[in-house]
């Protein structure tokens, strides 16, 4: 499924699991732009910094649980105000990715974006 | 007003009011105002220098500049130049920070290609009793640059005190604002931004040519210039960072520029080929820059050589003026080798007005 991109800071999604023997995630921070990415399993610290083909374990242990993304993205471009955050999530049924877009208020500044998926 | 100078006129106010509504919560610098000189400018020899340091390309840019051999105008600008980076004009999603700072020779082709058009409007010139009409001269150009090196020791600080910095906020309890984030971060991203620029060698190639317009007729356009050359510059590593404040100490730059060029000029009737080498020397505060330049002209024309000091002033934040002095080629100007320019230039900011849909 989906390839989706959103002109926002903010989702909610689920996402199908199946009977993977491992999820692997990635946010990639697009646009040339600075940024850092953390990640939650119900709540509990898996990851921080560049998020890139984490694998947060098989689909027995994850279906049912919430995973949450935050994000910074920062207008180090100069050619460019705009931010964008791609998450990726790969191995359940299908491989899914989210693309949420923003642009910076003003010039070297940042955006915070969420995402939050439920997994079944 | 001939239409072309209305339009430039139109173009200036469109700027400049484009750059009155952004937001600026910092102290542009110098060279965060300056419209970098378009190759097309330089084919026109309007520019106010020879050896232009490589520069990043906006997205879109424009600048007005008026030379001292204009015999009218009324302190207009006579001259346009508009530059467009194509590549920042559609969304980059997959482009992360890695690939941006360390491109492929591919990447960084496409990350900095722009393309500019040019204008030297038409004039008449009255000489005792005769008047003559001089015709108008458009030029287009191209340039792309590639940055070489791996990052800096300032670089490497920068980037983990920004990495510090964001987690602190990436693993708040609550989520932050974006506001509270960028007062926090931004001076973490303005001291990357100076430091991803020292200590590492830029080279810059470009390409030009340049048409004269008789009776300002497109149908009479013939082939003026050509040119191509190429920009090495280094930029020396100067600042230290405070991982506290987030900002680079404030010290003015030192670049090396150099250039190869060569150029053929149809509109003399023999030494049409010519190669330029020379150099560039440039230091630059906040808001000043001064620089001197040397330049060797060979070919199989005379020998001649052009050396001038370029001093640049930001006005304020949208407007920057510059002054150039010295001796320029021999032959380039019928009415002797003084070189004199003075130049104002209007830009929208450090970044491009054409942004994405809004949320």
């Amino acid at each position: 499924m989906p390839s989706q991109t959103i002109n926002g800071d903010t989702l909610t999604a689920t996402y199908s699991v199946g009977t993977a023997s491992s999820i692997l995630i990635s946010a990639v921070i697009g646009d040339g732009q600075l940024g850092d990415s953390a990640v939650w399993l119900d709540g509990n610290l898996l990851t921080t910094g560049n998020v890139n083909h984490f694998d947060i374990g098989s689909a027995g242990d994850l279906r049912g649980h919430e995973l949450k993304f935050r994000s910074i993205a920062s207008g180090l471009n100069p050619q460019t105000l705009r931010t964008c955050v791609t998450y990726f999530l790969a191995g359940g049924t299908t491989d899914d990715d989210y693309t949420l877009a923003k642009p910076v208020a003003s010039d070297a500044g940042s955006v915070v974006y969420e995402a939050t998926f439920q997994l079944v | 007003m001939t239409p072309l100078r209305t339009l430039a006129l139109a173009a200036a106010i469109a700027v400049a009011a484009s750059a009155r509504a952004q937001t600026a919560p910092d102290a542009l610098k110098l060279d965060d105002v300056k419209t970098p000189v378009s190759p097309a400018f330089v084919i026109l020899g309007v520019a106010p220098t020879a050896v232009e340091r490589p520069t990043t390309p906006r997205a879109v840019g424009l600048a007005l500049i008026s030379g001292n051999t204009s015999s009218s105008g009324g302190g207009l600008p006579r001259d346009l130049a508009l530059e467009v980076a194509p590549y920042w004009l559609s969304e980059r999603p997959a482009l992360t920070f890695a690939q941006y700072d360390h491109p492929s020779f591919w990447q960084s082709l496409q990350q900095t290609t722009s393309i500019s058009v040019a204008t030297k409007n038409g004039t008449e010139v009255t000489t005792g009793t005769t008047t003559t009409q001089v015709p108008s001269i458009g030029g287009i150009g191209l340039r792309a640059s590639w940055t070489l090196g791996e990052s800096s020791p300032l670089e490497q600080q920068v980037l983990a005190g920004y990495h510090a910095k964001a987690k602190t906020f990436l693993l708040q309890p609550t989520r932050p604002t974006d506001e509270e984030v960028s007062a926090a971060l931004r001076p973490f991203v303005l001291a990357m931004r100076d430091a991803m620029k020292q200590g590492r060698w830029i080279i810059e190639a470009a390409a030009a040519s340049s048409a004269v317009f008789q009776n300002n007729n497109l149908n009479q356009a013939q082939t003026q210039k050509n040119a191509i050359w190429i920009t090495p510059s280094y930029r020396f590593q100067r600042s230290t960072f405070d991982p506290a404040t987030g900002t680079l100490t404030q010290v003015p730059t030192v670049d090396f520029v150099s250039v190869l060029r060569y150029s053929d000029d149809r509109t003399v009737a023999e030494d049409r080929n010519m190669i330029d080498a020379g150099a560039r020397f440039l230091w630059e505060s906040d808001t000043i820059a001064i620089s001197a330049e040397h330049i060797e002209r060979f070919g199989n024309g005379p020998h001649t050589r052009r050396t001038s000091i370029l001093g640049e002033y930001k006005v304020t934040d949208n407007i920057y003026v510059s002054a150039t002095f010295g001796r320029n080629f021999a032959g380039e100007n019928p009415n002797g080798n003084l070189l004199a320019l003075f130049g104002i230039n209007f830009n929208a900011g450090r970044k491009p007005s054409i942004l994405p849909p809004a949320p």
